[in-house]
């Protein structure tokens, strides 16, 4: 195994290589800045906002191997039609256990017309090995991303 | 149904220009009107952020979630880091700001269902509201998101036609009866 080699030549290779970095950091930085500038110029695409209307959480209870269902109302107070697409995050037990409910979702997808109503309701089967105890998440709507309807599902076996 | 209290309303965003037929039109114009201003790099670079972008919001739901860590224990999360590393990829669409794409698509779609689009068009153009300090920054592009955020937009786009061609009435029918058989012709010269 040969030594690594020392020198002048070598501290040399290492400033350019050190400038070199640096110059291609600076590049980088230098256009995320332009471009962040350049972002801030273009048009707005106007969004929906989700406004939970009703105090208390989504709740729905059910036996492991059992069946919960919850129902949203949902109302398009703006002046075009906008799209409804429900989705559900994952369920997080009070000990920790994630549960990635494979949620039914009706209707999947809705054009919504101004002032026009919809009802989805959501069917969550429960596997037989969840342990019991309450899951919390969150109905989310697709691409308002600015939080959801907060979902509470019990599970217990039936007594 | 019928109208009852709902649970949750979708209204526009606080402080901005709500969604109108001449805010969605404005939006529309202006995204075109500056495009020519803009590089081919930089409008492939926008919407891949954008997509990208697509994809960790549908990381966050369970499907998508799932999707997503399937994706990533397999060859196509170490194939497409590799890709992404050595073309340089991470480091072009890291200086890119994500285009709301689906937002953009959204828009475009409730244009092509409302009742008032020709006066709007005549009206003098409205200036589009500018995005400002909404602006989704560059940041570092997960090449699975950009993946998830394909499946969520394809999926997105596919919803969004039929709802468009349903909101238009009854679809077509299946069977669309023929103008019926010609009737033979006699004579030696055609046969």
């Amino acid at each position: 195994m040969t030594e690594p080699p020392h020198g002048a030549s070598d501290a040399l290779g290492e400033i350019l290589r050190l400038q070199q970095d640096f110059q291609a950091r600076m590049v980088d930085e230098t256009l995320r800045y332009l471009r962040r500038v350049q972002g801030m110029f273009e048009p707005h695409a106007p969004g929906t906002v989700l406004r939970p209307d009703a105090p208390a959480a989504l709740a729905a209870t059910a036996a492991p191997g059992g069946r919960a269902s919850v129902r949203l109302d949902v109302e398009n107070r703006q002046r075009v039609h906008t799209v409804l697409a429900a989705t559900l995050t994952p369920l997080v037990g009070e000990d920790g256990t994630t549960w990635f409910a494979d949620a039914d979702v009706r209707p999947a997808f809705r054009l919504l017309a101004p002032a026009e109503q919809a009802r989805v309701t959501l069917r969550l089967p429960v596997p037989a090995d969840v342990p019991e105890g309450l899951y919390r998440g969150l109905v989310m709507l697709r691409g308002l991303h600015q939080g959801g309807v907060p979902l509470e599902v019990t599970v217990a076996v039936a007594s | 149904m019928s109208p009852g209290d709902p649970d949750v309303l979708l209204v526009d965003e606080p402080d901005r220009a709500g969604r109108t037929t001449a805010s969605l039109v404005a939006s529309l114009a202006g995204r075109l009107a500056v495009l020519p201003g803009v590089s081919g790099a930089d409008v492939v670079g926008a919407l891949a952020a954008g997509v990208a972008a697509v994809g960790r919001e549908a990381a966050e739901t369970a499907e998508g979630r799932r999707l997503r860590e399937a994706l990533a224990r397999g060859r196509p999360a170490t194939n497409a880091t590799l890709l992404w590393q050595r073309l340089g990829i991470d480091r072009w669409l890291a200086t890119m700001p994500a285009s709301p794409v689906l937002h953009q698509l959204r828009n475009d779609a409730a244009l092509l269902l409302v009742d008032d689009l020709g006066e709007t068009l005549d009206l003098p153009p409205l200036l589009p509201d500018r995005t400002g300090g909404d602006a989704v920054g560059p940041g570092p592009v997960d090449p699975l998101d950009l993946v998830l955020g394909l499946w969520a937009l394809a999926r997105e786009t596919e919803a969004l036609v039929e709802a468009l061609a349903a909101a238009s009435g009854e679809p077509a029918p299946r069977v669309v009866p023929g103008a019926g058989r010609a009737a033979p012709v006699d004579g030696v010269v055609l046969r």
